[in-house]
């Protein structure tokens, strides 16, 4: 395993552990172009052949982009399985592009960002920043879009814009997505009736699915929707006033929830970090659940001696994909759940 | 014998509806439930309870023909399947499969936002169009137009939008 994967594995995405604009409520920003070059069938359509020569056009072009030091490009096929899951488990590619023999990713150092290639669009260009920051966002991907669109010639239409593989991202091809923690609307029950009215706005309120069947405990993703027929200025501009109002909503509901029932979620906080201090093994699921209640009860103020980059490192290296690549083998499910026990100790300061 | 609901196979039927299109007859039996009115009886059926009806009709459309991409070959039935195209000429090829206006990300079929670089694309330069304006001109168009399926669609669309105004 090279240095970069050894990297990975040792810490959290940076950008979900630094603070930024409106955080900590919103934990991070996400924004994303969908594109495919003109002339080619889409990934599912491709041979192998033909897949592997978009690959490596994109690969090329990719050297022009600034910082190209800084970025590690992989075929996907010539990962081991590990390697794999670690992507996978940090959300920088999919189930899907695993099995596909011509996918590719490009990914900076610091994960600020990625081209994910050959998945469901030729290019997925995708930043991330730590807390609110659209238009920095925006501005920097529509300036590597250009890079990338010089070189190659997009599939566009004058109608549709940029024509994509699902019907849902054609137009614009964007995506913007904010990574919330909103555990007072999550504690105090208002989390439905806000995912009914972003509906009515247009955009997406979904619990963060980083575990399948747990809790959604209070982390939301809130992505757009909307790509065609609609400018990606207006789309930004829309989607940063109704993130302020769901800000404004969740710093109310944390007053409200305080003010009421502090002795209720302190009890809640000290258990969980008794039950995280006195184990001996811990379950994917268990460990998720456990942290995001520590986070609650950083977030409430309640911790002088934890931060935030210590939960977000817990909970990213305690992920199975993780705990092997640092222990370089593959582990049974008793000694994954010990060994992310002690980890999960070790990352928030508890040593054994 | 009690006519049973076309749609959802359990409830009785209570609205009856033929529709007559030159060669073309189709018919369809609809509970209240399903045609989304509360109940139905001729004395306090209003008109736009009728309007509403009408609207809601999609099924009363014909089936486009079954398509194939030239390009790429994807067929209606691959498209329906995968909820993907195999290629760009796809949105021509499989247009009426598509059915793009039925998409939540589709505000009108026409692309407002930046073009590629240096490709020989004239820019768009495109007023903001009033989102709602285009809409409700498009609702009345569809209706004269007997494009019920779509009506629908943005009747249910301009609905949203007045509320998330309001
Ligand atoms: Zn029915
Ligand atoms: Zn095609």
């Amino acid at each position: 395993m090279n240095s970069f994967f050894k990297n990975l594995a040792s810490r959290s995405m940076p950008w979900l552990c630094l603070s930024g604009p409106s955080s900590p409520i919103v934990l991070s920003t996400k924004m994303s172009l969908a594109r495919n070059i003109a002339g080619q069938l889409y990934p599912d359509k491709l041979d192998e052949l033909a897949g592997l020569d978009v690959l490596e056009d994109i690969f090329e072009v990719s050297e022009s982009l600034p910082d190209y030091e800084r970025l590690n490009s992989y075929e996907l096929n010539t990962l081991n399985e590990i390697e794999k899951d670690l992507l996978l488990e940090r959300s920088h590619i999919t189930h899907n592009s695993v099995f596909s023999g011509i996918a590719g990713v490009i990914i900076d150092e610091e994960e600020y960002f990625s081209v994910l290639v050959n998945d469901e669009d030729h290019m997925k260009i995708q930043v991330m920043r730590p807390g609110l920051e659209l238009h920095k966002s925006w501005k920097y991907l529509t300036y590597v879009d250009d890079i990338f669109g010089k070189k190659l010639k997009y599939d566009f239409s004058n109608d549709y814009g940029y024509l994509t593989a699902s019907p849902e991202h054609v137009g614009t091809g964007l995506k913007c997505e904010v990574l919330l923690d909103l555990t007072g609307l999550y504690l105090s029950g208002q989390i439905n009736g806000l995912v009914q009215s972003a509906r009515v706005f247009g955009y997406e309120l979904q619990a963060s699915e980083n575990q399948d069947n747990r809790k959604p405990q209070g982390r939301y993703i809130l992505s757009t929707v909307k790509t065609l027929g609609v400018k990606e200025e207006k789309i930004i501009s829309s989607f940063k006033s109704f993130i302020n109002d769901v800000i404004d909503a969740e710093t109310r509901s944390r007053v409200k929830l305080m003010a009421d029932s502090s002795h209720r979620i302190q009890n809640l906080v000290s258990r969980a970090y008794g039950t995280l201090k006195y184990n001996f093994m811990l379950d994917e699921g268990e460990a998720f659940d456990l942290l995001l209640t520590l986070r609650l009860g950083l977030q409430l103020g309640l911790f002088e001696n934890l931060n935030f980059k210590q939960v977000e490192d817990a909970l990213t290296c305690s992920g199975n994909a993780h705990l092997q690549s640092v222990m370089q083998e593959l582990l049974s499910t008793e000694d994954l759940n010990k060994t992310r026990a002690s980890m999960v100790r070790k990352k928030i300061g508890l040593a054994d | 014998m009690q006519k049973i609901c076309d749609i959802c196979k359990k409830n009785v039927a209570a609205i009856h509806i033929e529709k007559h299109a030159g060669e073309n007859h189709t018919q369809m039996k609809i509970c209240c439930q399903c045609a989304g009115i509360e109940a139905l009886s001729p004395e306090n059926l209003k008109s736009e309870d009728l309007q509403k009806i009408i609207a809601d009709l999609a099924f009363l459309q014909k089936p486009s023909e079954p398509e194939v991409c030239s390009e790429c070959g994807t067929t209606t039935v691959d498209f329906d399947k995968s909820k993907r195209v195999g290629c760009g000429a796809c949105y021509d090829n499989l247009k009426a499969s598509l059915n793009l206006h039925l998409y939540p990300n589709v505000i009108q079929n026409k692309h407002l936002g930046k073009t590629p670089f240096k490709l020989g694309f004239e820019p768009i330069q495109k007023e903001e169009v009033d989102e709602l304006q285009v809409l409700e001109a498009k609702l009345t168009s569809l209706i004269t137009d007997e494009e019920y399926e779509t009506a629908a669609k943005v009747r249910d669309q301009i609905a949203e939008l007045k509320k998330a105004l309001s």
